[in-house]
């Protein structure tokens, strides 16, 4: 059973796995409850600090949660650990999830 | 159960051992020959196009004179592709995931395998038997082995069956990408650290897990192959039976067969009529490309490290996107802004491109191990030289084509659209290897012209070069017979001539692949029927007899025009040298007619 906590700051959605892994056995998890609640919105921002590695499944379960969000929407990271910010600079995706130092930043406060 | 998919041939329970003793030898006595063969080959062309192009018909000349410089270049890279042959050191099995992980988990498990079996409109009863023995895989130590059948039939009676098995079933609304986009929704619904992929015929053998996993020890191996195996050939009858009892010779008979056999080895009649011994392919071919991590993953009997998988696809959307966005944002100048256009963009793009971890292609197993053996990290490939899988071949003509044509236009439609000698990341060996898997489906441009030639000899007296004389001998027949000695070697102990008679036989196929591809037609993802349909498929061999007919024709016109008192000089020799390689082609055109013809002998029912 994945926990994940879910918090409303400055007009965004945020949502903070409270695991210390993210990978395929809690992929499919991940996709199904936070899918219904980023339909619609405009930033959606995912915060990693409990999280110290990722893999590829968890990695493909956040496009498909971007992809159920709106047309021109975001889906921000926080507090990446430097293993997910190496998967995502090695599969090329640090353009399409950008990823912030702080919570503040990243809902634009 | 559905008992007509019971073998009627009784499934090969030892696995055929692996050449080792003795190997080095013969692989170097293959390179010296194949080495040799090259030079003589070599010295033979550039004697036809120095000093024996026809003047009389310098168009033709040079046409022939350029299909068997293709043919030569096919040839050259047939042994390279071959050149060497390792095996892989076999490795312990593994005994909990940390074993096979670059990073360790903290807290360690045992290795959770899931066995991925595709169906979409095959029998219950068959999936039935793959589901069973995917049930019965041994290991040494705990394993956590699920077992799923995906069905993209979304049959309740296929629910029914998986519900029966106590396996997992799964099915989604849509049929998008076939069998990539069923085994995508698969990966999605399922966990394991490894994945094995069975066709709905792919009964695997106990030990398919014990074998392989090993090999995962090594974190950068994605995907290790296995050899498939069908187990429905049909096996043929003994040259010394078959003179006995069908050719109705006694005892004088089978005494002949036995002295034929004494020299050439043992010969079957009628064998695998249609050419789908698949050894030649995998304990050749596969085998051959191991040593420089370019083996390749055949859709079936192969098992996948999950995250390779994931990763491979990541890359790849992450390179679409990026391509999709790249243009816009460089005329951006200020760096702020672009990152924020570009993550814009980006969102965009994604939404647009799918997600693969096997790519939308009818040739997707081969496109996806292209993919990542070019991706930024290094995925090694393993061939496992033993067969742990065996399968249904193809029933009949029909369905034999159907398949073969769906490989010669996926690897065909790679070459033209997305030809993997750009990538750069590929090693010049990988690209060698590619590079022959691709050019041979090339041949028809060269087989066309070589088969017709005799017949331009035949009706209007033209050759391609200038005479049939010492010469001509005395440059192609030491070529011929050192690259035949070659293959010879290079293949010893895997029967090879059906393979050839059916690769020259392809032409027609592989010429309507070749065209369907130019064409930009959009490929078809059919499913190879299982079953054997009840007509028989002539119109897939109308070319093949027109040609056969116009051989036979040929022979006779020319012949007896040859015993005119007038007869040219050398048009003797020239005759001879036409009537030899005639007679190859239809040696290698008849048993395709046959396998359209004759259909294919009933299964038994075991009740």
């Amino acid at each position: 059973m994945l926990h994940l906590r879910f918090a409303h700051r400055n007009g965004s959605l945020v949502v903070t796995p409270l695991a210390p892994r993210l990978d395929a056995e809690c992929a499919l998890e991940l996709r199904a409850r936070v899918a219904d609640q980023v339909r619609g919105r405009r930033r959606v921002v995912v915060s990693l600090e409990h999280v110290a590695a990722m893999d590829g499944s968890a990695i493909a379960a956040l496009i498909s949660l971007l992809k159920a969000m709106d047309a021109g929407a975001e889906l921000r990271l926080v507090h990446a650990s430097p293993s997910v910010r190496a998967l995502l600079e090695r599969t090329r995706l640090d353009e399409l999830f950008p990823q912030f130092d702080d919570l503040a930043a990243a809902v634009g406060e | 159960m559905d008992a007509s998919y019971v073998p009627r041939i009784e499934p090969e329970t030892a696995a055929p051992g692996v050449r080792a003793r003795g190997d080095a030898v013969r692989n170097f006595a293959f390179q010296v020959l194949a080495v040799l063969a090259t030079v003589l080959g070599g010295w033979y062309l550039a004697w036809r196009w120095i000093a024996s192009l026809n003047p009389d018909a310098l168009g033709f000349a040079v046409v022939i004179a350029a299909a068997e410089t293709l043919a030569y270049l096919g040839a050259v890279l047939f042994f390279l592709s071959i050149w060497r042959a390792e095996d892989p050191p076999a490795q312990p099995a593994p005994r909990t995931v940390n074993e096979l992980r670059d990073e360790p988990l903290p807290h360690d498990r045992p290795i959770k395998v899931d066995v991925m079996i595709t169906t979409y409109d095959e029998p219950v009863g068959l999936v039935r038997l793959s589901v069973r023995d995917a049930k019965q895989l041994t290991y040494p130590f705990p394993l956590t082995v699920r077992v799923y059948v995906l069905d993209d039939g979304r049959r309740p009676e296929m629910r029914r069956m998986a519900g029966e098995e106590g396996v997992g079933y799964l099915s989604r609304a849509t049929n998008e990408g076939y069998k990539a986009g069923n085994l995508r929704n698969g990966l999605e619904h399922s966990d394991g650290d490894l994945v094995v992929i069975c066709d709905a015929d792919t009964r695997p053998l106990p030990a398919l897990l014990e074998e392989t996993l090993g090999y995962f020890r090594d974190p950068s191996v994605a995907w290790v192959q296995t050899p498939q195996s069908f187990y429905d050939l049909d096996p043929g009858v003994r040259l010394p039976d078959w003179l006995a009892r069908r050719a109705r010779l006694g005892r004088a008979g089978r005494a002949v067969g036995r002295a034929i056999e004494a020299a050439f080895g043992p010969i079957a009649v009628g064998a695998d009529r249609l050419g789908s011994d698949p050894r030649a392919f995998y304990h050749v071919v596969q085998r051959c490309r191991n040593w420089c991590n370019a083996a390749f993953c055949c859709g079936a009997g192969s098992v996948h490290r999950r995250e390779a998988v994931m990763e491979g696809a990541l890359t790849e959307f992450g390179a679409a996107v990026e391509a999709a966005v790249r243009p816009i944002t460089e005329r951006v100048p200020d760096r702020a802004r672009r990152a924020t256009l570009a993550t814009a963009l980006a969102s965009q793009a994604a939404r647009r491109i799918e997600l693969t971890p096997y790519e939308f292609h009818v040739s997707e197993d081969i496109y996806t191990s292209i993919r990542l053996h070019a991706a930024p990290r290094p995925w090694r490939s393993v061939y496992h030289p033993r067969v742990l899988t065996r399968m249904l071949s193809p029933q009949d003509l029909l369905a034999w084509s159907i398949q073969r044509f769906k490989y010669a236009s996926g690897t065909l439609d790679i070459a033209l659209h997305d030809n993997p000698l750009r990538l750069r990341r590929l090693t010049a060996w990988q690209k060698v290897m590619y590079g022959a898997t691709m050019y041979a489906y090339l041949a028809p441009l060269w087989v066309l012209p070589l088969m017709l030639a005799p017949l331009a000899f035949f009706f209007a007296g033209v050759t391609p070069v200038r005479a049939y004389d010492g010469e001509f001998a005395v440059r192609i027949v030491p070529f011929l017979l050192t690259s035949r000695l070659a293959v010879m070697v290079g293949t010893w102990g895997v029967p090879t001539w059906r393979g050839e008679q059916y690769h020259l036989a392809s032409f027609w196929l592989n010429l309507r692949a070749l065209v369907h591809v130019v064409a930009r037609r959009p490929l078809r993802f059919p499913v190879t029927p299982k079953i054997a349909s009840a007509r028989r498929p002539l119109g897939l061999v109308v070319p093949h007899l027109v040609l056969l007919g116009a051989i036979a024709a040929g022979l006779v016109y020319r012949g007896v025009l040859l015993t005119r008192p007038l007869a040219a000089p050398g048009e003797a020799t020239a005759y001879a040298a036409n009537l030899f390689w005639s007679l190859h082609n239809a040696a290698c055109l008849a048993p395709f007619v046959m396998a359209a013809l004759v259909p294919r002998r009933q299964k038994e029912v075991v009740a």
